[in-house]
């Protein structure tokens, strides 16, 4: 498939994971806020940390609108002067699916598209303005929509691949991005099956932030410390979010399009994406501590750009010199 | 009890505009034979809720996405072509005679363009004057002596109709190079079997589906290589050309890779793709680009829209280009008058459509009979597309008719004029109310080892009260055609 559109594929799908997370983040967030006695934490700094947006932040709203949830919300909902606000989000994906038309479905494009004109309308600031808990389960369940359409109603070839790929790296670093934010919680030394109830209410937020509350309790009865949850987060094998679980999905895509590329062996592409899972799987997580959670997580972090970069090298920006050495 | 509100009427007590021709009605309450069904038709769904269905289909457009942009305004800006739902309609007798018409005509421009760009047989008899031809802006002289695979030019042809007073047809003018807009055909159809699916069905109306298809079919017989080889793509200037939703449409339809010009690379072996894979190679390409901007090394060397070599590639019988290079000299408007000879010097046939008397500014005589008369005329630049650079005499003002003048005695090769031809009218909604606007017709006509004609096309309607600029950058909509007849 022509390299330019395979990497706007790759960035389509990204930016719908984005725009889930942070839809998930702003929804969850806010009622935390609300109910929650912790002090350090009562704050969107967290949600902006993950989204990499601290210096924007500071600089157009000043930091004291970490604690002024109705700017916070604003500038990660609709600022476009912020890349990672739900609204620049689909102003990527919208204009990825623009240049893709030809390889995506009909389906996949009118989802992304209604929904940027949506989000462009009077209905979609109303509605956030009415009640916002809606506003970001509809973004959601746009998310989720274009996953469907996706699997559904396309090809599960090259193109498909691409997307998956995306989207998947997303997932791994975003997780491991609202992890890291949190990784400080474990350096207290914290023993398995002795939280305080403040503690335990520490990591259902965390479990929160991911989508992780109900699947967690499917897996474990008790109730939720820090090491339960850092393990079950990173490396639960099951659950769709976790890091693991994204990286395996990851891996497998890599060597799919890695055959795409007709080489006989794998490519650097997929020798990182490889190396990684490996780290990640052997990894001990019996006891981990609050830093060599961070050194973990900065690896998963690090490793999916780097995956980024080598991929763009690999399939879309093959240089034309290769290109005619194949030929030849 | 459930009190009936009385419908309101929708086409009755429609007054057809005077002096017009309307392809609907004959006089007021007065539908034509073959209108009478589907005015019927209309009737029944009435005032009220056609209103509704029409919002539908304006949402429809909307989120699917079918939109143009638009160069004035900021980058990226794009607006839905406006959809008129009343559909236009063409009896099957009529629409045979213009089918017929049509393949002549494309047939006869194909042959002109294959003998230009050789003997030129046509230029040595004396048929057309020989300065015409050699000094239109659209006669590339390096394509001398380059026969495109299997002699075809026009692999794709927009011929511009109108009606005349009498309701027959016309043509207006011819698109040799890249006519668009085929793909809002196939949108309106679609939308309108979704906003009025019980009136479409009532007629027998013949499909459109079949156009990319086709297309694909027309594309891959002319590459350089077998058909079943053949490896079609579209090439696209990007996403902020103003037609770009039609070129990823029709590669989506026909199910080949979009591509833009940095896609691409030539070698001596041909055109490759740069893809996930590696380089492949690309046998024809319907090429959405002029010709200036395929090849910096050929044309413009500022052009960061073309391939490098691509130009050479073509020469060298590696690639089919969609449509040829310089078929402009095909379309020029002063050629334009000459098309009626070129049908009876290489066809030996009389020509079945009629066309507009047309004045050649280059010629003394009629250079003077034009400037004594532009308060009449309509006057267009050769090269002019998309309705500007034109003068409408009649709606002109003295400065602008000055400000012409000038012009013409410039540069006389420029322009051609022709009388003012009165455009057939058909109910259209505007506004809450049905009205008459005054319609052309652009059908497409597609070339491969034959030629094959869609049914209908495109319907352009000018919106504006009084106006005759039908094109999309100046107030214009559409409507959906349809042919009837059935599935013949």
């Amino acid at each position: 498939m022509i390299s330019r559109v395979a990497e706007n594929c790759f960035w389509l799908s990204r930016y719908m994971e984005r725009a889930d997370t942070m839809a998930r983040l702003l929804a969850v967030n806010r009622v935390h806020i609300l109910d929650s006695q912790l002090n350090e934490d009562q704050s969107w700094r967290p949600v902006v940390t993950v989204a990499g947006e601290q210096e924007r932040f500071e600089q157009f709203l000043g930091e004291k609108a970490y604690e002024n949830t109705e700017k916070a919300e604003e500038y990660l909902t609709w600022d476009e002067r912020n890349p990672t606000s739900v609204y620049s989000s689909f102003a990527g994906a919208r204009e990825n699916a623009r240049t893709t038309r030809e390889v995506i479905s009909r389906e996949v494009w009118e989802t992304i598209n209604s929904t940027w004109r949506w989000l462009n309308e009077q209905n979609a600031r109303k509605l956030y303005r009415k009640d916002r808990q809606k506003f970001f389960a509809k973004i959601r369940s746009v998310c989720a929509e274009h996953q469907g359409n996706c699997h559904d109603t396309l090809l599960h070839e090259e193109a498909f691949d691409f997307l998956k790929f995306g989207s998947w790296l997303e997932r791994a670093a975003q997780t491991a991005r609202v992890m890291d934010v949190r990784h400080h919680w474990l350096t207290r030394d914290s023993v398995d099956d002795v939280e305080s109830p403040q503690e335990a209410a520490q990591w259902m937020g965390l479990l929160r932030l991911c989508s992780a509350v109900e699947p967690f309790f499917k897996r474990h009865t008790a109730a939720p410390t820090g090491t339960l949850v850092v393990r079950f987060l990173l490396a639960d094998r099951s659950f769709p979010r976790s890091v693991l679980f994204s990286l395996i999905q990851v891996d497998a895509l890599a060597t799919h399009i890695n055959q795409y590329a007709n080489e006989s062996k794998p490519n650097e592409t997929s020798r990182l994406t490889r190396e990684l899972l490996d780290r990640i799987s052997s990894s001990d997580f019996s006891r981990p501590s609050g830093a060599e959670l961070h050194v973990t997580l900065t690896d998963v972090i690090e490793s999916t750009a780097g995956i980024c970069e080598r991929a763009s090298r690999d399939y879309f920006n093959r240089r034309e010199d290769d290109l005619e050495t194949w030929e030849r | 009890m459930v009190r009936r509100v009385p419908k309101l009427p929708l086409l009755k007590g429609y007054e057809p505009m005077a002096g017009a021709f309307d392809e609907f009605f004959s006089g007021k309450d007065e539908p034509r034979a073959e209108l009478a069904r589907l005015v019927k038709q209309l009737e029944r769904v009435g005032l009220r809720e056609f209103e509704k269905r029409q919002d539908l289909a304006n949402g429809a457009f909307l989120d699917a996405g079918v939109t143009f942009s638009v160069y004035s305004e900021s980058q990226g800006a794009e607006r839905a072509f406006p959809f008129d739902l009343i559909p236009r309609v063409i009896a099957a007798s009529e629409w045979d005679h213009v089918e017929r018409g049509l393949e002549q005509r494309v047939r006869a421009l194909n042959a002109f363009l294959a003998d230009v760009y050789s003997g030129q047989r046509i230029l040595e008899e004396g048929v057309i004057p020989k300065e015409l031809v050699l000094k239109s802006p659209g006669y590339l002289k390096q394509m001398h002596g380059v026969v495109p695979p299997h002699g075809i030019y026009i692999h794709i042809a927009g011929i511009d109709l109108i009606r005349g007073a009498f309701g027959e047809f016309i043509v207006l003018e011819d698109n040799a190079r890249t006519p668009s807009g085929v793909s809002y055909v196939l949108e309106n159809r679609g939308v309108m079997k979704r906003a009025l699916p019980r009136v479409f069905s009532k007629l027998a109306v013949r499909s459109t589906d079949e156009y990319p298809s086709r297309l694909r079919k027309a594309l891959c017989e002319s590459a350089p290589v077998q058909e079943h080889e053949a490896k079609a793509v579209v090439l696209t200037p990007g996403p902020f050309n103003s037609a770009y939703f039609e070129h990823s449409f029709l590669a989506r339809r026909m199910g080949v890779p979009l591509v833009h010009a940095s896609d691409m690379f030539v070698t001596d072996k041909g055109v490759f793709l740069k893809t996930t894979s590696g380089p492949e190679r690309v046998d024809v390409i319907y090429r959405r680009i002029d010709d200036e901007f395929l090849d910096p090394k050929a044309f413009r060397p500022d052009s960061l829209l073309g391939v490098p070599g691509l130009v050479a590639a073509y020469r060298n019988g590696k690639v089919t280009l969609a449509n040829a290079i310089g078929n402009g000299v095909a379309d020029d408007k002063a050629i334009y008058p000459y098309v009626h000879d070129m049908i009876r010097f290489y066809l030996s046939e009389e020509p079945i459509l009629a066309q507009v008397k047309t004045y050649d500014c280059s010629r003394k005589e009629d250079l003077k009979y034009v400037l004594e008369h532009l308060s009449e005329l309509v006057v267009k630049a050769v090269d002019g597309s998309g309705g500007y650079g034109m003068l409408m005499g009649p709606a002109a003002s003295k400065a602008e008719i000055a400000e012409f003048k000038e012009k013409l005695l410039a540069k006389p090769r420029g322009y051609i004029a022709q009388p003012r031809v009165e455009l057939s009218t058909a109910p259209t909604w505007v506004d809450g109310a049905v009205v008459p606007r005054r319609l052309d017709l652009r059908p497409f006509v597609l070339t491969g080892k034959s030629i094959w004609v869609l049914p209908g096309g495109l319907t352009r309607v000018a919106l504006k009260e009084g106006s005759y600029v039908v094109n999309s950058s100046q107030g214009g909509g559409s409507k959906d055609t349809w042919v009837l007849g059935g599935a013949a």
